[in-house]
């Protein structure tokens, strides 16, 4: 049988959940520090990865894929060594924040899946 | 799992406060950038804040990732020195004024509000994430 709570699919959207929220605190604390001298900015880059993992069989690729928030040795710096540009970065956080929720919606999905089959309602 | 967006509202509120305390100091060169008697009854110097990432999270500090004031220091810039026999500071005929270009201030105001409005935007996005994820309950 095919338990629509677990499994490859479910472990890909905890990821993209997990990895939406690192991402989602890495840009807002280049943000906060859009005005601090030297200070670098940090992404998450798990996607790539992410889409790599799915290609291979088994959970265990997915799970283990890395949502460690890195510096980005490619921002142009300002003349005071920080590297953040804002209007970048809210357009990053908006564009991660439709990943988190589109991942948020179709586990909703999933979850009403299981519970019209517990009800036997659709 | 939601604790990383919870977290990011922290780290948001760490960037409203540094903003508003150098609103602050903004506000405070504005107000005196003609006393002649500032602290320790000399010629008012151009205050300026310092920014420092946290890397240490403490209830004090904030959160780590965020952003605070880590100090205000005065600009030791040359001061102006104006013509000005009859004002009761003036040696010899020279009295020093502040260090304050009102236009310089303002400019930075303005950066500063943005750089507010940026923090409240990454902190309303992460407040709708949150709502979002408890969604998926009901």
């Amino acid at each position: 049988m095919v338990d629509p709570l677990s499994g490859r699919a479910n472990a890909l959207l905890l990821k993209l959940l997990d990895g939406c929220a690192a991402r989602h605190r890495a840009l807002t604390a280049n943000v906060a520090n859009a005005d601090t001298p030297g200070y670098e900015r940090k992404d998450v880059r798990f996607r790539s990865a992410l889409a790599e993992a799915v290609r291979r069989p088994g959970v265990d690729a997915i799970r283990s894929v890395s949502i460690d928030a890195e510096t980005d040795p490619h921002a142009a710096k300002r003349a005071d060594g920080n590297s953040v540009c804002l209007d970048t970065e809210m357009a990053k956080i908006a564009e991660n924040r439709l990943t988190y929720e589109m991942s948020v919606a179709v586990l909703r999905r999933k979850i009403a899946m299981v519970r019209s089959a517990i009800t036997g309602r659709p | 799992m939601a604790g990383g967006v919870f977290k990011a509202m922290g780290i948001s509120s760490s960037g409203m406060t540094a903003q508003r305390r150098r609103m602050d100091v903004l506000a405070m060169n504005l107000s005196n950038a003609h006393s002649t008697r500032g602290p320790g009854g000399q010629t008012y110097r151009r205050m300026q804040v310092v920014f420092e990432t946290i890397k240490d999270a403490s209830p004090a500090g904030g959160p780590e990732g965020g952003v605070r004031v880590s100090a205000v220091v005065p600009d030791m810039s040359p001061l102006v020195r104006m013509n000005a026999p009859g004002h009761p500071d003036a040696v010899d005929g020279v009295v020093e004024m502040p260090n304050v270009d009102p236009v310089i201030e303002m400019t930075d105001l303005v950066s500063a509000a943005r750089s507010y409005e940026a923090n409240v935007a990454a902190f309303r996005a992460s407040r709708d994430m949150i709502r979002e994820a408890i969604r998926l309950w009901s």
